[in-house]
């Protein structure tokens, strides 16, 4: 391939960063609106260099590896289906003489191509091979290592958790006063009684699970305190009066959120650090967030493995409904909607009850869970009292049993819940 | 398979950062066929449809109205304008891909670098462009009606798929010379 040469005065750098939430296709997506003729590098993660594509009006004029023997559709393809770290655009001197095009850039081009076959192209050098010399003969001067691109404010990265076997659940709310804190540890409380290791964590800097368990001057300290002391999040972790219950609150007794983190709340690799070994000791954790979904929730919840939206049954907060999916489309992470529970159900009400239908409806089939939590003053009066619902003296209305149903339906779809087979008799009718 | 698994959450149907795994659409010739032919009947309605885009965006996110705090008209006048540039810049043949354009009347950098802007200047986050891609397509929906096909939809995604790809490539941006948008914006609704 006849090397093109930009003379370097009429040439420049127009853009070059990490391949943060690009890949090459998709750099290559945007440049196809491009007139200029533009040479764009990709880069491996050593910072060598892996090939360079030529293009204008989105034509494809060339494409190489680094190393100069894998040319045009190989090298493309080879360059499309390579992890690469970080990019450079370059606008190049217009030049009287073009090559051939060897592909326009389309969606074809850039979707369909197949995976390169795992063997080498014959003759050429490793593509892969570390540290491999970027030197491409005459080509101008080689192009230093990307700086690192300033990301935007910070935006959520996929991360999944590590510990695939254990499922991290953030229970969250578009808005506030649903309900979600007193479900988070009801739910918590239910798991542990089925017999599940349970771990809760109040990622809230309202901090309020301690003071529904009436546990605020019982406790020194919380994850926040330990974050902005630069300690182990982990640490302030309790057990509880139930057997498998473990909480880890979120701040000490009468301390508000620590100032250095109300401007910057922690970054959601801070939280994935956290529950991966939180994931180890436990069969589930349950993370209760602030409410709305946003901003410091955000970043919770993209590290966690499942939303549990909590919805509440009156028509002022339908809007929230919408709230809910747009507030998850935005997460870029990988959390699967674990499920939906309409709170605050009053069968006594119209409007109440007309939000119920409306979200069963609505909602794709199995999003929302068979159970729905009443609205009911034995949630007021045990948050009183500093004790979940599972500790009520008298529970007629039976909420504590829908909560254990709930807990199952939770299990359920989480996987956890493996009983051992029941035997089964020979005949029904003894 | 007896347990209800969990629901995987539901994607839009167009995002607006591409990202690894999914298909990653070009614009064809049929593509910008439509464009032309759509774009050409929101002229004449332009104002009302820059009204109606604003409004749609501020129902969506009723927070965006702080980021506008100038002269709204004016602001009106500049999507319009923005939007028939780019409409006239996607119109070329193909057979001309080896005539230049000079740097200030070329769609990428152009479109870059009034991404760079909206991410130095305004910190607006990836997010936003969904939002403003749902705003644009309703305002085209509801001001060509029938007009609107799903063919028009389809080409319509696809064309703010790829700018708003390339505006979120600003934040990338290097070059200090790269152009601001135009500064003549009537000689573009030309």
């Amino acid at each position: 391939m006849e090397q093109v040469q930009g003379t370097n005065n009429a040439s420049k750098v127009v853009a070059r960063g990490q391949l943060d939430k690009f890949n090459t296709a998709a750099v290559l997506q945007a440049l196809s609106i491009s007139r200029q003729f533009t040479a764009v590098d990709f880069y491996r993660s050593d910072g060598s260099l892996a090939g360079r594509v030529l293009l204008k009006s989105g034509m494809v004029l060339a494409a190489q590896l680094a190393g100069g023997d894998v040319q045009n559709m190989q090298a493309l393809q080879i360059l499309l289906h390579e992890p690469l770290d970080a990019f450079q655009v370059e606008r190049l001197a217009p030049q009287d003489e073009y090559p051939t095009p060897i592909a326009q850039l389309s969606t074809g081009v850039l979707s369909s191509l197949p995976r390169p076959s795992a063997a080498a192209p014959t003759g050429a050098p490793e593509p892969t091979a570390p540290g491999a010399a970027p030197a491409r003969g005459t080509d101008p001067a080689t192009p230093p290592a990307p700086a690192a691109a300033t990301r935007p404010t910070p935006a959520p990265q996929p991360t999944g958790v590590s510990d695939r076997a254990t499922p991290v659940v953030a229970v969250a709310s578009p808005k506030g006063g649903c309900g979600k804190t007193t479900l988070a540890l009801n739910l918590a409380v239910s798991l542990a009684r089925a017999g599940k290791r349970v771990t809760l964590v109040d990622t809230d800097p309202n901090g309020d699970i301690l003071s529904a368990v009436g546990g605020r001057d019982r406790v020194r300290a919380g994850i926040f305190d330990a974050i902005a002391a630069g300690g182990d999040p982990a640490a302030p972790a309790i057990r509880t009066a139930v057997e498998g219950l473990v909480l880890l609150p979120a701040l000490g007794p009468g301390t508000d959120l620590p100032a250095s983190l109300v401007s910057s709340p922690p970054d959601h690799r801070v939280w994935s650090d956290l529950f991966r070994r939180l994931a180890a000791n436990a069969d589930v954790v349950v993370v209760d967030t602030a409410a709305g979904m946003l901003g410091a929730s955000a970043q919770v919840m993209s590290a966690c493995s499942h939303v549990l939206g909590v919805l509440q049954a009156e028509t002022i907060s339908q809007r929230s409904f919408g709230m809910f999916d747009r507030a998850l489309a935005a997460l870029d992470g990988s959390p699967e909607v674990l499920g939906v529970v309409l709170n605050m159900v009053r069968r006594s009400n119209q409007a109440s009850l007309s939000v119920l239908i409306d979200a069963s409806t609505r909602m794709p089939e199995d999003r929302l869970f068979q159970v729905s939590i009443p609205r009911s003053d034995l949630f007021l009066e045990l948050s009183a009292q500093g004790a979940p619902v599972a500790y009520a003296e008298r529970d007629a209305t039976g909420v504590g049993v829908l909560l254990d149903t709930l807990a199952a339906e939770v299990a359920a779809r989480l996987g956890i819940d493996e009983r051992a087979a029941r035997a089964r008799p020979a005949s029904f009718l003894m | 398979m007896a347990k209800a698994r969990a629901t995987k959450r539901s994607r839009k149907e167009y995002d607006a950062a591409p990202s690894a795994g999914n298909t990653v659409e070009v614009l064809d010739e049929r593509d910008k066929a439509l464009i032309k032919k759509t774009w050409k009947l929101v002229v004449p309605i332009g104002e009302t449809a820059a009204e109606l885009f604003y409004k749609r965006l501020f129902t969506l996110e009723p927070r965006y109205r702080t980021l506008f705090t100038g002269d709204m008209e004016a602001q009106k006048r500049k999507l319009i304008t923005m939007l028939a540039f780019i409409v006239k810049s996607l119109d070329w043949d193909p057979k001309e891909w080896k005539l230049d354009v000079d740097e200030a009347s070329d769609l990428f950098l152009v479109i870059m670098a009034l991404g760079r802007r909206h991410s130095e200047l305004y910190a607006v986050p990836d997010e936003s462009y969904r939002t403003v891609g749902e705003a644009l397509l309703w305002t085209l929906d509801y001001g060509l009606g029938e007009a609107f096909t799903p063919e028009a939809k389809a080409a319509w995604t696809k064309v703010y798929t790829v700018l708003a790809g390339a505006m979120q490539l600003g934040r990338f941006a290097s070059d200090v010379g790269t152009p601001l948008p135009p500064k003549n914006w009537d000689e573009l609704t030309a």
